[in-house]
């Protein structure tokens, strides 16, 4: 019961933020708090009055609405257009969101166009890229693979991504991890492989915290056996 | 006689020599066919080795180089170099586009070790030679080491001969003992010893299945290799130099002092032939590459050409009775000269563990093995064309297997006289095509798709699945191989060789698909394989996804073009249960399956 009411509670304050925040002309703000309150719908609005296609177009693709998602990645890939620094590092993402928006609208052969032009470009670019760019490209490429059930670019996207990542970039690394174990908990012997690699990429920092915790936890508990 | 070797008799009654005999101003020593059958090639006395084009006498060529007899000469299997040993100790290997050569010697310190066999493996990466001092060398194809040294006879080296997967070498000579190698190892795998008989000639059949050496004795043993069953040959009068399987392993050619050449029916033991008109020994015979010619080199100073096209006029009718008679030829069972099963030990599923030791399998791919190789058979290739055997209890209630029509024009093929003689005497008659199996050898390759798109269960079913298909599949005869497809395609090689076979799991793909590379290196194999092979058949087991978003008009021309090279065949991974429609690419194979994998639960579509 107590926790339904803080459910509640806090789904009403999301809100009240979110209201205050399309108030003060802050609609990034106000859409994450609409969607923290599960309101997609008025995050979707919110957000199509920023300038984050990105963001609009894998809410409204989240949401269902498939044609509006296909506007919104044509929008981004014509802002690209005009500046060849933002087409090299987000024509690829853009590329690949108009492809799900398609393909789930039902339309594979324009779908398939914007896909191919996209991998191809994966292809080109993926060595001349930074490794941040490089790794967010192939992450959209799991995230297509998500969308249109598509495990084998999944696990594509997500080792890429993985790899360009690498040691140095190791928090992005844990994080997109994460994601790939999510999205492929099916798999049980994959999760396990990955479970394995979270546990020798974690920060050996945060190792020896998680040791002394579990220490002290262990400790408390045979005072309080004694 | 059984009534196949009447039937052969009856026609190699007619067998005549084609054309005149192709005389050499000395005695002739070996004599060999090229692969491609165009040219004949001889070695002799007078220290050079011939070239003939088959069909006529004129000579078309001749390459000197030897300082003594030419002793023995083998093509490489892609016909490019003939390797010819000498009694001077050399081998020569002769380029023939530019008829060059590259000459290896192996004699020391002044003394001249003749080598007086050599052998090709079918698959070009080694050859070997029988030398004087008892050693087998083998020279790697691919590098320019020194040779290997297989040390194991006591004295010398008449005759070499390599397996047809090229896995074992078998060696004879004067030590009365036939010794089989491993060649990846390179060591004594078995020894055939049989006192007072001192070998001149070892043959492997093209089957794989038999192992025949000629004796000094007068006989010629045949040896199966399944289960060390040996049988003997008896006829000639005097020592037999020389024997040659024809390419269908159906029947073997035998050379002897006797001055004469003797043709055999191999499953019955039966002499269905002798070839006269040498004048002289005879010491070398060779069939050319199609069976429809046999070639016998003498002393005479000739080399004869017989026509064998009668044998050939009707290979899919073999006939035998369905009462077998004894055979005419003795079977010996006598367990001390028995081989090893080496065949068995890997073709049997029970023996995965000695080609993949347990320790190294990993446990998912153990327990997927184990639950797979319950349901494979019912994948495993059915169409073996000419396996079908039909059988009529004299005509009295017919029974048969396989299609009618077929029956009837097998019937219709016979000599009228013998059909009706067989009818009238209510003989019990096969009609059988086996012998057209044996003819058409079959190579089998498992392609693994590999890769970044292959991780977790998707990437461990497709190691279990492919270790099934390996072991399913090798029981079906013909060559077996394996290749990976994936960030690139590794070339194929034999997975039941020990060597080889850790490397089905050790795969490690760092990057996704390279579809076009691959299918070209694909298409070259195919190519090469189509030279050597009668049927070429490939087994894909790969992701439902395989090559999904690849434009359609690309994938059906590259795959148009190695379906004119092989028939292909594909089973589709999935762990989607809810997937039942076929793979978007499932229409460019031959045939296909779906091998779903649900809450480790494998179940075929």
């Amino acid at each position: 019961m107590e926790n339904i009411a803080q459910n509640l509670l806090k789904t009403e304050l999301w809100r009240r933020a979110a209201r205050h925040f399309t108030q003060a002309d802050l609609h990034s703000e106000s859409a994450a708090a609409w969607l923290a309150a599960g309101h997609n719908d008025e995050a979707i609005n919110a957000l199509l009055k920023t300038d984050d296609r990105a963001q609009t177009t894998a809410l409204l693709l989240k949401a269902g609405h498939y044609k509006e998602a296909a506007e919104q990645a044509r929008l981004w890939l014509k802002e690209i257009k005009q500046e060849p620094k933002r087409q090299a590092e987000e024509k690829i993402r853009a590329l690949l969101l108009l492809a799900t928006a398609l393909h789930l609208d039902l339309q594979p052969n324009q779908a398939l166009t914007a896909y191919d032009s996209a991998r191809e470009k994966l292809s080109q670019l993926s060595k001349e890229l930074p490794p941040l760019t490089n790794a967010k490209n192939w992450e959209a490429l799991a995230a297509y693979g998500v969308m249109v059930k598509r495990p084998d670019l999944v696990r594509l996207g997500y080792e890429k991504a993985l790899a360009a990542y690498g040691q140095t970039l190791n928090l992005q690394r844990l994080r997109c991890l994460e994601e790939y174990l999510e999205n492929v908990a099916d798999d049980f012997y994959l999760s396990q492989e990955l479970k394995e690699r979270r546990a020798d990429w974690q920060p050996k920092s945060n190792m020896k915290r998680e040791r002394e915790r579990l220490w002290e936890a262990l400790t408390e508990f045979e005072d309080d056996l004694r | 006689m059984t009534s196949l070797s009447t039937i052969l008799s009856e026609q190699a009654a007619q067998i005549t020599p084609r054309g005149t005999p192709v005389l050499h101003s000395e005695r002739v020593y070996c004599v060999t066919f090229s692969p491609d059958g165009r040219y004949l090639v001889s070695g002799s006395v007078n220290r050079q080795v011939n070239v003939w084009e088959v069909g006529t006498t004129k000579l078309s060529d001749y390459m000197k180089g030897h300082t003594k007899f030419v002793w023995s000469l083998a093509f490489s299997p892609d016909g490019k170099t003939l390797a010819s040993a000498s009694g001077d100790g050399t081998v020569f290997l002769w380029n023939m586009e530019k008829r060059s050569h590259f000459r290896i010697e192996e004699s020391h310190y002044a003394i001249v070790l003749p080598l007086y066999g050599v052998a090709y493996s079918p698959q070009n990466d080694y050859f070997a030679a029988g030398c004087a001092d008892g050693v087998v060398r083998l020279w790697s194809t691919t590098s320019k080491r020194p040779p290997w040294k297989l040390k194991g006879h006591k004295s010398e080296i008449y005759s070499v001969a390599f397996s047809p997967d090229g896995r074992f070498l078998a060696s004879g000579g004067n030590d009365s003992t036939v010794r089989i190698w491993n060649v990846a190892d390179k060591c004594e795998e078995e020894i055939l010893s049989r006192p007072g008989c001192r070998v001149t000639s070892v043959a492997f059949s093209p089957n794989g299945c038999l192992l025949a050496y000629a004796s000094t004795n007068t006989h010629i043993y045949i040896v199966n290799l399944a289960d060390g069953e040996s049988q003997i040959l008896s006829g000639h009068q005097d020592l037999v130099w020389s024997i040659a399987f024809s390419p269908d392993s159906r029947l073997l050619i035998s050379g002897a002092n006797d001055r004469s050449v003797r043709l055999w029916e191999v499953e019955s033991g039966q002499q269905i032939q002798i070839l006269e008109g040498h004048q002289n020994d005879v010491n070398s015979v060779a069939f050319s590459p199609d069976g429809l010619l046999a070639a016998s080199a003498s002393d005479d100073r000739t080399v004869r050409v017989w026509d064998l096209s009668l044998l050939n006029e009707r290979p899919e009718t073999y006939l035998r009775l369905v009462t077998k008679q004894k055979k005419a030829a003795a079977i010996e069972k006598n367990s001390d000269i028995r081989p090893k099963k080496y065949l068995d030990k890997y073709l049997n599923p029970d023996h995965l563990a000695e080609i993949i030791p347990p320790e190294s399998l990993p446990q998912t791919v153990t327990d997927l093995y184990s639950q797979l190789l319950t349901m494979t058979p019912k994948l495993t290739f059915t169409d073996h064309r000419g396996s079908q055997t039909y059988s009529c209890g004299g005509y009295h209630g017919l029974t048969h297997k396989g299609g009618l029509d077929n029956l009837a024009l097998s019937e219709h093929l016979y000599p009228e006289a013998l059909l009706q003689h067989r009818i009238l005497n209510r003989e019990a008659l096969y009609y059988g095509r086996e012998g057209e199996r044996e003819k058409r050898r079959r190579v089998t390759l498992i392609i693994t798709q590999s890769g970044l798109e292959m991780r977790g269960t998707t990437n461990h079913l497709a190691q279990a699945l492919t270790l099934a298909a390996i072991i399913r599949l090798s029981n079906l005869g013909g060559d077996l191989r394996h290749s990976f497809f994936g960030s690139g395609w590794t070339p194929p090689l034999d997975p039941l060789s020990p060597g080889n076979s850790r490397k089905l799991l050790d795969r490690q793909d760092h990057e996704g698909l390279n579809l076009k590379e691959n299918f070209t290196l694909l298409k070259d194999q195919l190519r090469i394989w189509q030279e050597n092979y009668h049927q070429i058949e490939t087994l894909w087991i790969i992701d439902r996804h395989f090559a999904a978003d690849r434009k359609r008009n690309y994938l059906k021309r590259t795959i148009q073009e190695i379906h004119n090279l092989s028939r292909h065949r594909a089973w589709f991974i999935s762990l989607n249960p809810n997937a039942s429609a076929p793979p978007s690419t499932s229409d460019l194979f031959h045939q296909h399956r779906q091998i779903v994998m649900s809450n480790d639960k494998i179940t075929m579509l």
